[in-house]
């Protein structure tokens, strides 16, 4: 039937009913008359009339059936019932919608995620062919290509359609809250086409070196309000005036740390080595377009080829060969292990809405057996199995809905707290929101939920055992029995799904506690730093920076409340890190590659960040200018000195400082001390080896400043500020970046956490809301059972048994019941955890302490959800209880 | 209440008498069951009621249309035509029927 058809008979319904009984009515006012002419007396003729033609109802029936709009009108009919009969049951309804209402709020939120992060495309045309391109020695060592390089591969590749290098570059803009830092990128010219985005505004630049700036997304809504007359705004920074020609789209940010993009001819003068210096690897980024057609492996071993003969055309000053070529697709240095995340949590989630419908699907069955003889009226009058089916499934979907449209304001208001509140915990994080794509899969999954958890329990509803009641009075034991049974079921699934998800969140939590007791090799309390960028080309002098850096550790020290302050080219956990060639005279070379994190230091700089000076002792002012000792961590000591002592050793290290005339010199001195491991990257992984050395020894271009106080160190921060501002004002101490203003250190510490915190919290609340549920469920079936064996317990009672004994029976049911769950749940819980191995530290992924305390959880709550109900019975007394019914 | 079977046969050759009475002229639903009953010589005891949920099926399917109108003593009253969609209908039902009703008395008639 057609669909036009349908509606056109839907829409002539009203009209077809008053039809209906003028046609019937008419039939039978002939039929009397009829019978009338015949000699009957006009009662007698009604009567005969209605005999002949049969049960009008039915016939009545039978016609509407024959319409096309008949299914449609059905289901407008079952939603007026449905809504009828939940209203006359608001308790089950509000259950049942509260907890439809958390499995599917968190499943949508969820979703959000997993939309806005991984399904959705990346701003960049067939992403997939893009890749960030490094140079590698085979080893450990990975570097980008120096500018000079990537110019030669460009000039030489087939395996590219397209090449960028993209220099990392500040534009410190002057506002009226001082100057601000901004991080961008000086793009070379093909920058823009090799990534083939077009932008949201304006356009891009291209092969003309203008002073132009094309801004991020971001940048636009939150300096410019996001106002189209940003174009052609004229910009004016430390190295001059730039002017915006364009806007990129949401999401875009090529490299991951831009916000900001100038063309390379652009570069401020002091910069401009980066053009022909060989030796340059750090602050860029080189993006290449595969051709089409092209495998990631042809394209590596072409570059590779080609990285090999610039190796042999211009050799290291360190030796190192860097001949081999490393890439990397652009969607992974964008995503990282967010998908392997998002899947953890998506099967966490999943499993709590299993859980949630597992729960609901109990509350039905329970229900059914209240209703058996409401379904056992509607069989006798004539109704169909598949129709009083479809009426309860229909009530399944309206409460399904209604929980849908609570859980999709859940899911919003979650999203919308967690970007607030953890902006950086996974990557294209402001690309997530609850709109119409979301909407339509809650829905989706709304009515899916519904009909999983409504089916078994409307076919079991209409089951012939059940629709018995009619005819006998007392529900039948037997059909009881069978309920207890398929509830049983239910409760052992919930059980044993929730436990797998307790076990999980029980391990997340576990391993944060450990994170957050890992030693981090200094004192993060009290302690604030700033990471400065010194404009240029005033400060490019080695001795024009180190003029500075003594300004600047003056007028820290000097302010009030600072007990310490010192001064590195970088510092654990505040970014930036270059690595050295470390020689360490009479031994064999590392298995593991001779690279070591380069420090450079200001004499206070061990008790600045309270760092242990294990052995030895730290770097004293003696040290500072000319030659003398180096300190080396307790990694590199390892390392480099097995089984020997280090101190007192020679270690030749060279000069990394970029851009300077003597990068890549050699140091060599003695070993002076050695200090605890710092966790330099990250809280997470092994400290890597570093050498300390006098700052002097290799003035930076830019460097960490770190205050320590014993009082609170973030009221300190205005005037940390204001003494940086006095030594220079066009120094950059604000800006959205974190090292870019005065950060107490221990803010460093939570934001490396955050991703561990979340992870923790939100398995915590979906294991936290399944365990509820499932205690829920426990009660829910006890409560039954108890009820359904009141006669029984007060007969043993009346026949001498005491409470102790009724409550002892009601528990071990409980306890049997959960323990099989629990056996089930455990074998999951081994499996699926294995998931999480990635994302645990210092706990193992089968951790037995976790997995005993989370089985005697689950038996001690089911133990209480069934002796709750059955105290009640115990109390009984005998007499009422025999008289039941 | 007839027995699944009965109600089965008796479906297809209500919808065959239907039509068959209908290429005579529009009638309404009571006319019809009289017809039938007549015709039948009562030999077909249906009950008239029966007879609407056949006619709304055969209405929907086109093969026959309804169109009110006013009865002989003045009433108003739904009268039932047969479509030509309905008449080559009623050509090929009556043609099967034909066949099967030979068949049958082929084998009562060898037995």
């Amino acid at each position: 039937m057609g669909i036009l058809s349908t509606l056109r008979a839907l829409a002539r319904r009203p009209r077809a009913e008053t039809d209906l009984d003028d046609e019937l009515r008419f039939h039978l006012e002939m039929e009397t008359a009829e019978n009338v002419r015949r000699g009957m007396a006009p009662d007698e003729a009604r009567r005969a009339a209605a005999v002949a033609f049969g049960g009008e109802a039915r016939v009545r029936e039978e016609c509407r059936d024959a319409r096309p709009s008949r299914p449609l009108e059905d289901v407008g009919r079952d939603l007026r019932y449905a809504l009828r009969v939940l209203r006359r049951a608001p308790g089950f309804a509000a259950v049942a919608i509260l907890t439809l209402a958390l499995g599917i709020g968190s499943a949508t939120a969820v979703f959000s995620l997993l939309d806005g992060v991984l399904l959705r495309p990346l701003p960049y045309p067939d992403a997939d062919r893009l890749f960030r391109l490094n140079e590698t020695d085979g080893g450990q060592g990975v570097r980008t290509p120096s500018y000079p390089a990537f110019r030669d591969w460009r000039a030489e590749t087939k395996a590219f359609s397209g090449m960028a290098y993209v220099r990392g570059g500040e534009f410190v803009v002057r506002g009226p809250e001082g100057v601000q830092r901004l991080v961008g990128g000086y793009a070379s010219e093909e920058f823009f086409a090799a990534v083939g985005t077009k932008p949201l505004l304006g356009r891009t630049f291209g092969e003309r070196g203008e002073r132009e700036l094309v801004i991020s997304h971001g940048l636009w809504s939150r300096e410019y309000g996001g106002e189209r007359s940003v174009i052609g705004r004229q910009v004016s920074t430390v190295d001059g005036p730039f002017t915006i020609v364009g806007v990129m789209p949401p999401g875009f940010r090529l490299p991951f740390w831009a916000d900001v993009w100038a063309p390379i001819s652009a570069l401020p003068p002091g910069e401009r080595f980066v053009l022909t210096d060989r030796a340059l690897h750090v602050d860029a980024e080189v993006i290449g377009r595969a051709a089409p057609g092209v495998s990631r492996e042809r394209a590596t071993a072409e570059l590779a080829a080609l990285s090999a003969r610039q190796a042999a055309a211009h050799p290291e000053r360190d030796g190192t060969r860097w001949d081999r070529a490393l890439l990397t697709p652009i969607p992974e240095t964008v995503l990282g292990n967010a998908a392997e995340r998002l899947r953890v949590l998506a099967l966490a989630v999943g499993l709590l809405l299993v859980v949630a419908c597992v729960n609901v699907a109990g509350l039905m069955l329970a229900r059914a057996s209240t209703r058996s003889r409401e379904v056992a009226v509607r069989v006798a009058l004539g109704a169909g199995r598949g129709r009083i089916v479809r009426q309860l499934l229909v009530e399944s979907v309206v409460l399904g809905l209604a929980g849908g449209a609570l859980g999709a304001a859940i899911a919003w208001l979650g999203v919308r707290a967690l970007r607030a509140s953890a902006p950086g915990v996974l990557p294209r994080m402001a690309e997530v929101t609850v709109d119409g794509r979301v909407l339509a899969f809650a829905i989706v999954l709304s009515i899916a939920t519904a009909l999983v958890s409504g089916l078994a329990p409307a076919l079991r509803a209409t089951s012939p055992e059940l629709v018995q009641p009619l005819k006998g009075g007392t529900p039948g034991a037997g059909a009881g029995r069978a309920t207890v049974r398929a509830r049983t079921a239910l409760v052992v699934a919930e059980i044993s799904l929730a436990l797998v998800l307790v076990a999980g969140a029980g391990l997340l939590a576990r391993s944060l506690w450990a994170l957050n007791r890992v030693e981090l090799g200094f004192e993060p309390r009290g302690l604030a730093a700033v990471r400065i960028f010194p404009p240029s080309p005033r400060y490019d002098a080695p001795e024009a920076a180190e003029a500075l850096y003594r300004r600047l550790h003056e007028a820290v020290t000097a302010v009030p409340g600072v007990e310490s302050a010192a001064f590195a080219n970088h510092a654990p956990l505040v970014g930036g890190a270059v690595p050295t060639r470390l020689i360490a005279h009479g031994q064999t070379a590392p298995a593991q590659g001779e690279n070591v994190v380069m420090r450079t230091v200001s004499q206070d700089y061990f008790r600045t960040m309270g760092t242990r000076v294990v052995r030895g002792r730290g770097l004293g002012g003696a040290e500072m200018p000319g030659a003398g000792g180096v300190v080396i961590n307790e990694a590199a000591a390892r390392a480099f000195f097995p089984g020997v002592d280090a101190l007192g050793r020679s270690v030749t290290l060279h000069r990394a400082a970029q851009g300077r005339e003597n990068a890549g010199q050699p140091i060599t001195a003695e070993v002076v001390g050695i200090a605890a491991d710092e966790r330099f990257f990250g809280i997470e992984g092994d400290p890597p080896p570093a050498v300390f050395v006098p700052w002097t020894w290799d003035v930076w271009t830019n460097v960490t400043l770190l205050a320590r106080t014993d009082g609170d160190v973030a009221a300190l921060v205005p005037a940390l500020r204001r003494a940086v501002l006095a030594v220079d004002p066009d120094l950059p101490v604000a800006g959205p970046m974190m090292q870019s203003r005065w950060t107490p250190m221990e803010s460093y510490v939570r934001s490396r956490l955050e991703v561990q915190r979340l992870n923790a919290t939100l398995l915590g609340v979906f294991a936290a809301s399944a365990f509820a549920l499932a205690v829920i469920g426990v009660f829910g079936v006890m409560a039954y059972v108890v009820a359904q064996r009141t006669r029984e317990m007060g007969l043993r009672m009346a026949l001498g048994a005491r409470p102790r004994d009724v409550l002892w029976m009601v528990a071990r049911q409980a306890l049997a019941l959960s323990a099989v769950g629990i056996v089930v749940g455990l074998g999951g819980a081994l499996a699926a955890t294995r998931l999480l191995r990635s994302q645990l530290h210092g706990v193992s992924a089968t951790d037995p302490t976790t997995f005993v305390a989370v089985a005697v959880a689950f038996a001690g709550a089911a133990l209480l959800a069934g002796l709750l109900p059955a105290r009640r019975a115990s109390r009984v007394d005998p007499m009422t209880a025999l008289r039941v019914d | 209440m007839s027995s699944p079977s009965q109600a089965d046969v008796l479906q297809g050759t209500l919808d065959l008498l239907i039509l068959k009475t209908l290429t005579l002229q529009p009638m309404h639903g009571w006319g019809i069951s009289q017809r039938i009953q007549q015709v039948s010589r009562d030999v077909l005891q249906v009950n008239q009621g029966s007879l609407y949920p056949a006619l709304h099926r055969l209405e929907v399917k086109g093969w026959i249309e309804a169109t009110w109108g006013t009865s002989e003593n003045n009433r108003r009253a739904k009268y039932y035509s047969l479509t030509p969609v309905g008449r080559a209908q009623l050509d090929a039902e009556t043609e099967s029927w034909r066949r099967f009703v030979g068949a049958v008395d082929l084998i009562l008639g060898s037995a």
